[in-house]
C-alpha cells in the first residue's frame, strides 16, 4: 500500500511539471488562440540556459533557474513581435505554421550552439532522500512540487488580480474595445506569449534535472503540452492543471506496475480513453466564444 | 471642443466616409443620425483612433488627434461608448468598470462609487458576470464605464439599440443628465427621434456624407426629415 502511495506521488509530481507545460500552452492559447507548436523549444531552451549559465559558467543554480525563466520569457516576447505580429487577424493555421517553422528553428539553433551529445544540470540539494510518514523523496521531488503550486498559483492570481491580467482577458474577450479603453493590445500579446514561454522553461529546468538535456526534447514537451492541454479542455486552466496530474499519475504507475518500455503508450491510451468519454476534455470551455 | 475637418475613410476600395465635418461644442449635446451603413460606427470608431489612417483632421481642444493611439485618445478625455454594447461578458461589473477606468487609476474607486451611486442596479450587481445581465443593465453598464474615464466628452453610438422602449427613454434620461451635469455629448443614432429630442444641434449622414445639419429643434419640423427619418 505504501509503495503504491508512493507511485502515486511520484507521477503527481511529475505531473505537477506536466501541468506547467500545459497552463503555459493554455494560456497562449486560450489568451491568444494561438496554437503554439514551439512550447516544447521554450521548454528545451530553459533548460539549456540554465544548463549554461549554473553548469557551463558555474553559478549557482537558482541564479541560472530564475536568469533562464526571464531569459526564454524575453524570447518568447521576440519571437511574439517577430512572427507573430505580422501574423494578427490571419488564419489558425497561418499562425500554426510559422510556430511549427519557429520550433524547426529553435531546435536546430540548440543542435548548432549545444551539440547533440546529452546533457545534465547538477541538483542543488544533496541526494539522500527525505522521510515523511514512510514514504521517501529526494528533495528536488519535493522542489518540482514546491514550484509547480507557487508558479501555477501566482499565475492565476496575476491573471486574475493583477491590472495587467485583467487587460489580458479583456483583450481576449474583445480586442477592440479593450484598445478603445486604453489597453495597449500590441504590449499585452506579447507579454502572454512570454509568460507562456516562461512557463515552459520553468518545467524544461525541472524536469532537465530528473532527466537530461538534448536539442530534441522539446518534442517530449510539446506531446505532453497536448495531451495536456486536449484531455483538460481546449483554454481551461484548471482543465490543464487535471490533466498534468492524470498524465504524470498515470504514466507512473503504468511505469512501475506494467512496463516501463511501454509507459507513454500506456499513459496516451488511458487519455485516448477518457476522451471517449468525454471528447471536449474533462473542463471544456468554448475558446471560441466571443 | 472637437472638431471634425473633411474626415475621408476608405476601407480598401470602398469610400465609407468622405469630406465628413462637424463640431461639438463644450457643454453641447450633438446628435448624427443616419440610416444602417451611413457610416455612423465608422466615424465614432475613428474618432476613438481604432479606424486608423483617415484623411482629414481630428481636433480637440485645440490639439490635432488625427492618428494618435487610442490610448492617448482615451487619455485626453474622449469616452466612446460602443454600438452593441460590448460589455466583457466573461468579467464582472467591477471589472468592466476597472477597465473603462484604466487611464486614471488612482481615481478608480472614488469613480466606482459615483458610478454606482448614478446606476444603483450596477451597485448591486458588482461581482456578478457581466454577461449575466440584461441588455438594459449592460447598456448602463457600457455607459458607467465610459465614464470611468473621466471623459470631457462621451460619444453614444446607438444606445437605444434593442432596447425595450422604456429602457430607450431612460437611456434618454441619463445623457440629458448627464449633459446637465457640466458633459459634452456626441450622441450617434437610427432613432431619429430620440436623438433629436435629446440633443442641441443633429447633422445629418448619408452614405458616408454630411447631408444636412441645423439645431435640432428646427430640422425635426424640415419636410425632408419628417419624411426620411421620422416616417410622418
Ligand atoms: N471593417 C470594415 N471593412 C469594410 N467595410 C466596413 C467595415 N466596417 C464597416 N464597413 C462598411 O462601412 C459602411 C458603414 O458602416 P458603419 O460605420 O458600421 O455604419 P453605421 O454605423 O452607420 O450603420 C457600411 O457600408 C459597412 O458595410
Ligand atoms: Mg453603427
Amino acid at each position: 500500500m505504501l509503495e503504491f502511495i508512493q507511485h502515486c506521488l511520484n507521477g503527481l509530481i511529475i505531473g505537477g511539471a506536466y501541468a506547467l507545460i500545459g497552463v503555459g500552452m493554455t494560456l497562449v492559447l486560450g489568451i491568444m488562440r494561438v496554437i503554439n507548436f514551439a512550447h516544447g523549444e521554450f521548454y528545451m531552451l530553459g533548460a539549456y540556459l540554465c544548463f549554461t549559465i549554473a553548469g557551463l559558467m558555474g553559478l549557482n543554480f537558482f541564479v541560472g533557474f530564475s536568469l533562464a525563466v526571464l531569459g526564454v520569457g524575453l524570447i518568447g516576447c521576440l519571437v511574439e513581435r517577430i512572427v507573430l505580429r505580422p501574423l494578427r487577424g490571419r488564419e489558425l493555421n497561418t499562425n500554426m505554421l510559422a510556430m511549427i517553422g519557429v520550433s524547426i528553428a529553435l531546435s536546430n539553433i540548440a543542435l548548432i550552439v549545444w551539440g547533440a551529445v546529452p546533457q545534465a544540470i547538477a541538483s542543488p540539494f544533496p541526494a539522500q532522500n527525505i522521510e515523511i510518514f514512510g514514504l521517501s523523496f529526494t528533495p528536488f521531488r519535493l522542489f518540482i512540487m514546491a514550484i509547480a503550486i507557487v508558479v501555477i498559483v501566482g499565475v492565476h492570481m496575476f491573471i486574475k488580480y493583477t491590472m495587467q491580467g485583467k487587460c489580458m482577458r479583456a483583450a481576449f474577450q474583445d480586442m477592440e474595445i479593450a484598445s478603445m479603453l486604453g489597453v495597449r493590445v500590441d504590449r499585452v500579446y506579447p507579454i502572454t506569449f512570454g509568460l507562456g514561454a516562461a512557463m515552459a522553461a520553468v518545467a524544461g529546468i525541472l524536469l532537465g534535472v530528473m532527466f537530461s538535456l538534448k536539442p530534441t526534447m522539446g518534442e517530449f514537451a510539446v506531446s505532453r503540452a497536448f495531451a495536456v492541454v486536449i484531455l483538460g479542455g481546449m483554454g481551461s486552466f484548471p482543465g490543464a492543471i487535471l490533466g498534468g496530474l492524470i498524465l504524470g499519475l498515470s504514466e507512473n504507475l503504468a511505469a512501475a506496475y506494467i512496463s516501463s518500455g511501454f509507459k507513454d503508450a500506456i499513459a496516451f491510451m488511458l487519455i485516448v480513453a477518457i476522451l471517449i468519454f468525454k471528447p471536449n476534455g474533462l473542463m471544456a470551455v468554448n475558446v471560441n466564444k466571443k | 471642443m472637437l472638431r471634425i475637418n473633411s474626415l475621408g475613410v476608405k476601407f480598401g476600395s470602398a469610400t465609407i466616409l468622405s469630406d465628413v465635418s462637424f463640431q461639438v461644442s463644450e457643454k453641447n449635446c450633438v446628435s448624427i443620425i443616419g440610416a444602417n451603413g451611413a457610416g455612423k460606427t465608422t466615424l465614432l470608431k475613428t474618432i476613438s483612433g481604432i479606424v486608423s489612417n483617415p484623411t482629414g483632421t481630428i481636433e480637440f481642444q485645440g490639439e490635432n488627434i488625427t492618428g494618435k493611439r487610442p490610448d492617448e485618445i482615451v487619455k485626453r478625455g474622449i469616452a466612446h461608448c460602443p454600438e452593441g454594447r460590448r460589455v466583457f461578458p466573461a468579467m464582472s461589473v467591477r471589472e468592466n468598470l476597472e477597465l473603462g477606468g484604466l487611464v486614471n487609476r488612482a481615481e478608480t474607486p472614488r469613480l466606482i462609487k459615483e458610478v454606482c451611486e448614478l446606476f444603483p442596479r450596477l451597485g448591486e450587481r458588482i461581482d456578478q458576470l457581466a454577461g449575466t445581465m440584461s441588455g438594459g443593465e449592460q447598456q448602463m453598464l457600457a455607459i458607467a464605464r465610459a465614464l470611468m474615464s473621466s471623459p470631457k466628452i462621451v460619444m453614444f453610438d446607438e444606445p437605444s439599440l434593442g432596447l425595450a422602449p422604456n429602457i430607450v427613454e431612460e437611456v434618454g434620461h441619463i445623457i440629458l443628465d448627464l449633459k446637465a451635469r457640466g458633459n459634452t455629448i456626441l450622441l450617434v443614432e437610427q432613432n431619429a427621434f430620440m436623438a433629436m429630442s435629446i440633443s442641441d444641434y443633429t447633422y445629418v449622414l448619408e452614405n458616408g456624407e454630411i447631408k444636412r445639419h441645423g439645431p435640432s429643434a428646427e430640422l425635426l419640423k424640415d419636410d425632408y426629415i419628417r419624411q426620411a427619418y421620422l416616417g410622418i
